[in-house]
């Protein structure tokens, strides 16, 4: 007897996405904030401690119109444009 | 696919098994379902799915949040078979999938909530009688292959295809049973006025399905004159502590055929009613102000500028974003209840309709 797979395999993977290289320092670099909306208050905080204690270029600052949609892909490519490094979303 | 036959031209993996019970046994031991015993997608089957409607198996539907697994009409096929789906039951789930994954529906945020919303399917015209798909007594229940296994292959396509497992990024603090199906048919042949489908721009008559993603109906004693019904069905649906009274978004109203003829016969229309139901449903501002939730300014991200303004402790603040986004269908057994479905409010679960196309 012969069954047929359900699944259902996504395009991309984990595995073959490439990560970023990483920063050696915020300092003068432009750094960028997608708001996921459930960030609150501690990105405001966040971006105040960075800016006094890293004084980084520019910050670069996007909030999404929802928290559980994914952002317009023409502002995720000004951001990976723009940015040297984005912080993105926050989990709650 | 080794040891296949060749001339197969299916793009899943074929695998041999020894017998029925351990195909069952199969599926459990690799995730392929969600706790519930399936049927086995035999070839066999799986091409009498796909040839009643006629589509190329390798046509793509699109994908499923948040694994964003690709379906195709093969796939879509594959788990309407592990349902207990009948053939002619595919065009719907074929309509429901394409309305489930309309980005006014926010699939991605359903399938990874913290709130219990499940994708409800209301499918709606003459398919409803033609295929027996329950719309009167106990039309949320059990007792019906229709509607037990058009809500049961949606779930087994989120499970394949979007990966969203309670134990991984399916957040769903609480779920509810539609986890396991949810679907019902609306009684256009009760019902004094236009379907759901018509609702959303279809022409009456037309077979349609509609994909709303909802809390488990809350039950509402309907009985007495449309005065005395209309109260509880505003209460009910501005229960404090559903999405709908910090967020506003969507509601739906189920109202069972008796009910539905004394509003018409009153003279309401079924606008009249999402009319005074916008207007009645309210939660005061105080009381929503007085909950945990709003220390995370939920209000300056959901509820209307003028509400957030106001100075008035006693502010109204309506569950919707306005009267059409009240669905209301007619459904269930002519008794003393009818029910409510609160939406997951502004952040999605929109309701979004399809029409049925049946093959030729």
């Amino acid at each position: 007897m012969w069954v047929l797979s359900p699944d259902c395999p996504p395009r991309t993977t984990v595995e073959s996405a490439t990560l970023s290289s990483r920063l050696e320092t915020m300092a003068d670099k432009v750094i960028g904030f997608l708001d996921n909306r459930r960030a609150f208050r501690y990105f405001a905080h966040m971006k105040e401690r960075i800016e006094s204690e890293y004084r980084p270029k520019e910050i670069v600052y996007l909030a999404k119109a929802a928290t559980t949609g994914p952002a317009p892909l023409e502002k995720i490519k000004e951001l990976a444009d723009r940015c040297d490094a984005v912080i993105v979303g926050v989990a709650m | 696919m080794l040891g296949a036959p060749e001339s197969w031209a299916f793009k899943a993996e074929a695998i041999e098994v020894e017998d029925y019970e351990s195909a069952v046994e199969l599926f459990y031991e690799r995730n392929w379902t969600d706790g519930l015993a399936v049927v086995p997608p035999t070839p066999h089957k799986v091409q009498a799915m796909i040839d009643y409607v006629g589509r190329d198996p390798s046509e793509e539907l699109g994908t499923v949040p948040p694994r964003h697994g690709v379906v195709t009409v093969e796939k879509l096929a594959i788990s309407a078979v592990m349902a207990g789906c009948k053939c002619e039951y595919f065009p719907i789930l074929l309509a429901a999938f394409d309305a489930m994954i309309d980005s006014r529906h926010n699939l991605n945020g359903v399938q990874t909530t913290t709130h219990c919303c499940v994708p409800l399917l209301i499918v709606s015209g003459p398919i409803v009688q033609q295929l027996q798909i329950n719309a009167g007594w106990g039309c949320f229940g059990s007792g019906y292959r229709a509607n037990g296994s058009l809500g049961r292959a949606i779930r087994l396509i989120l499970w394949n295809a979007g990966g969203s497992y309670p134990w991984t990024v399916d957040r769903s603090t609480m779920a509810h049973p539609g986890k396991w199906t949810f679907c019902i048919g609306e009684n256009t042949d009760e019902s004094p006025w236009p379907s759901l489908g018509t609702d959303h721009g279809f022409p009456e008559g037309s077979n349609t399905v509609t994909m709303f993603s909802c809390e488990a109906p809350h039950s509402i004693m309907t009985y007495g004159t449309p005065a005395e019904m209309l109260l509880p069905i505003c209460r009910s649906m501005a229960t404090l502590g559903t999405n709908n009274s910090f967020t506003c978004g969507q509601s739906l109203l189920v109202l069972n055929p008796w009910v539905a003829r004394q509003l018409d016969h009153s003279g309401m229309s079924k606008d009249a009613v999402k009319a005074y139901v916008y207007e009645h449903a309210r939660v005061s501002k105080k009381a929503a102000q007085s909950m945990g939730v709003m220390h995370h300014d939920a209000h300056r991200k959901y509820w209307p500028k003028h509400i957030v303004d106001s100075q008035l402790d006693d502010e109204p603040l309506p569950i919707v974003d306005g009267p059409e986004h009240i669905h209301i269908v007619v459904a269930g057994g002519e008794r003393y209840f009818s029910a409510c479905c609160p939406g997951w409010g502004k952040p999605g679960g929109y309701a979004v309709t399809r029409e049925i196309v049946l093959p030729k």
